[in-house]
């Protein structure tokens, strides 16, 4: 309408110069004479072209060409002018016109050329500086992400950033509470501190669920939204404070990392038009935002993680600690146990021993054969319980005392054994060795206590009248670990299949008391010693043909 | 030559008679003294070096000592023992029922001059006071 109304405005121009030369053509007739009747018009056609353009002139030189033929030709063709003069005048005037009319046009041309080019120009200039500023608060901002050590410092100076750098005046940054059902304003940031206290005050104490207000409708799309101006919004509850205290224009967009974080929203006191640059760059800064804020959580949890993991590691060792010293006075106290049950119930059971000795050996004859046998088993009681505490004390001893392993010779450990210990020469027992023993990993103590036991049971667990007959051996192959196993075979009662499991455990016997004396305790400590010393022990056995122990210990390391 | 002294330091009452009945058998010569517990022990001991009349604390030929003592241990009788009589001049016997191996090596490195654990039989105790008095009187010079 504002066009069309100045090109119509143009025509009224061709109009009116027109009028006023032949105004001043009629008024100045006297002095010019008739001569030159078309020179006024042809000025009013030179007016229009420059005002209006070729349409304007050509309408001009029509009606100045009507007008100059109504108000002067006529008259003088009624004088008798000759009919050639007007001929020639009106040849002049039209070339005239065609001339004039040409060279307005291309100037206007050219006029209208460089003004393009110019405004081109200037448009392109104001991009740039668009385009600079925001890439400056692109900077800005990730330069303020990089420096902030927390969120809570990075936010206030992003806000103050893009505020100064961009041009708005408010700024605020909403995030959801922990259930994700509303928005709430996390920090407030204006470029005039006395100025839009109510804005501040309405935005810092609301919350937005979601697709209410700005806020909320950047929430429910995840996408930047730009309202020209908030005050004729429908959608923004803020919008009568906004009026009141002069905000316009309104920017918001989501910070996005993994997933939604909050949104950031800028308000400007002028009326702004969308700006599709600004947008995407407010998409890119949400996103840049979002991966900040990710990453330090990230970071905080993992440095919570480790400060609760090093604690918790603290902790561990002052507890292991405790824990090592009352395991040190656990043994201790264990020790001292141990060696008050070795002194204080050895000793009484020593001198029930030692008066039943007495005893018969002073007054056997004046006893008769009862009080003799009641004797015997006083004094067989007192031995199997001496025995029972002395096995007990081994046992002990296997389990918590330091066994140092070193290179051990088996066969002569074994034949120490055979020569040294007294109940094998009772029992007459025939014992042999096949091949050599080799070495073995083990501790000479404990493999003195495991083997003598072996044999003492080899040579105890025969039928009654039988000749003991036993043979200990060696497999260095039999153990695929690179272990050797000694074995040790006899001729005795053999153990059922079903008792082979709880044979080595404490107190297992497998006789009635009588029988075969026993504590119970020596496969026991065989088994504790074994495993101590890194090794296995086990058992191959048919009740009536005999038992054949087995023990396999570390092969020692070859120099 | 003074009489041989034989010092038995020995709280069990049981022992003390194995060991004069076990000593009577062997026909164990001169004096016996016997002591009950550690304190006393030492007293004795370290008195006898220390003493104006030598004939009220005669210097012992011979210890016997079993280390569970009340009051004071066995190896601080020795360890008081050794400390006046630096030369190691009297032998000390240590007859315990003790198997520790922490026990036998502190009596030796505390100047004992043989370790015997205390037989169960009275008939052992009595092989074994055959042997001591076969070494240590028949036999053994003393300094």
């Amino acid at each position: 309408m504002h066009e069309s109304r100045t090109y119509w405005m143009t025509y009224g121009v061709a109009v009116v110069s027109v009028a006023v030369a032949l105004v001043l053509s009629e008024l100045l007739e006297p002095f010019l004479g008739d001569a030159r009747p078309y020179l006024a018009v042809l000025g009013a056609v030179v007016v229009s072209v420059w005002r209006g353009g070729w349409r304007p002139a050509a309408f001009a030189a029509m009606i100045g060409y009507l007008g100059t033929a109504y108000l002067f030709i006529m008259p003088r063709k009624e004088a008798g002018v000759p009919r050639s003069d007007f001929a020639e005048e009106l040849a002049a005037y039209l070339i005239s016109c065609g001339v004039v009319i040409s060279l307005g046009e291309l100037w206007h041309g050219a006029r209208r050329r460089a003004e393009q080019h110019l405004k081109s120009l200037e448009q392109e200039i104001a991009e740039r500086k668009e385009a600079e500023r925001r890439l400056i608060a692109n900077l800005a901002i990730a330069q303020i992400l990089a420096e902030s050590p927390q969120l809570e410092d990075a936010v206030p100076r992003v806000l103050q950033k893009v505020g100064d750098t961009l041009g708005w005046q408010v700024g605020a940054v909403w995030i959801p509470d922990a259930d994700e059902r509303f928005l709430r304003c996390l920090k407030m940031w204006k470029a005039f501190p006395d100025k839009f206290a109510r804005f501040e005050a309405v935005s810092s104490g609301g919350t937005f669920t979601s697709g209410i207000g700005l806020p909320g409708r950047v929430w429910s799309t995840l996408k930047p939204v730009w309202i020209p101006d908030v005050t004729r919004d429908e959608n923004f509850p803020r919008g009568p404070v906004a009026a009141a205290e002069g905000l316009h224009a309104a920017l918001a967009f989501p910070i996005c990392g993994e997933k939604f974080l909050g949104i950031m929203e800028f308000f400007s006191d002028e009326i702004r038009e969308p700006d599709e640059a600004m947008l995407t760059l407010f998409g890119v800064i949400g996103g840049q935002i979002g991966q900040f804020i990710e990453r330090k959580r990230a970071e905080q949890a993992l440095q919570k993680a480790q400060g609760e993991l090093k604690q918790h590691a603290t902790e561990l060792e002052h507890m292991v600690a405790q824990r090592t010293v009352k395991l040190h006075e656990t043994v201790e106290d264990l020790e001292a146990f141990s060696y008050s049950i070795a002194h204080d119930m050895r000793a009484p059971l020593r001198s029930m021993q030692g008066f039943a000795a007495i005893l018969k050996q002073d007054y056997g004859d004046k006893l008769d054969d009862t009080a003799q046998g009641y004797l015997q088993r006083l004094g067989s009681a007192a031995a199997r319980m001496d025995r029972l505490i002395v096995d007990i004390l081994n046992y002990s001893q296997v389990v918590r005392g330091e066994l140092d392993l070193g290179i051990v010779d088996t066969h002569k450990l074994v034949l120490d054994i055979i020569h040294s210990y007294p109940q094998f020469e009772h029992t007459h027992a025939d014992i042999s060795i096949e091949g050599r023993l080799p070495p073995v990993l083990a501790n000479e103590a404990a493999l003195t206590q495991v083997m003598s036991n072996l044999l003492g049971n080899a040579v105890k667990f025969v039928a009654p009248g039988l000749r003991p007959c036993v043979r200990v051996g060696a497999n260095p192959e039999a153990a695929h670990d690179g272990r050797v196993e000694l074995w040790v075979q006899d001729n005795g009662i053999g153990i059922p299949p079903d008792l082979q499991k709880r044979l080595f455990n404490m107190f297992t016997r497998l006789h009635r008391p009588g029988l075969y004396e026993g504590t119970g305790i020596g496969l026991a400590i065989v088994k504790k010693a074994v495993e101590r010393m890194g090794g296995s022990v086990g058992v191959d056995s048919k009740p009536g043909q005999g038992s054949r122990f087995w023990v396999q210990l570390r092969r020692p390391i070859q120099q | 030559m003074k009489e041989f002294l034989t010092v038995l330091i020995e709280d069990d009452e049981d022992d003390v008679f194995f060991f004069q009945r076990a000593m009577e058998k062997v026909d164990w010569p001169g004096a016996i003294q016997i002591l009950r517990d550690g304190a006393e022990a030492i007293a004795y001991l370290t008195g006898a070096h220390s003493a104006a009349d030598p004939r009220q604390h005669p210097t012992p030929s011979l210890v016997i000592l079993d280390l569970n003592l009340p009051i004071k241990t066995g190896l601080d009788v020795l360890q008081a023992f050794r400390g006046c009589d630096p030369d190691h001049t009297t032998p000390v016997v240590v007859l315990t029922s003790s198997t520790s191996q922490l026990d036998v090596r502190d009596a030796y490195r505390l100047g004992a001059n043989c370790y015997f654990t205390k037989p169960s039989h009275p008939d052992g105790l009595v092989e074994l006071l055959k042997v001591l008095k076969a070494h240590w009187i028949d036999y053994n010079r003393l300094a």
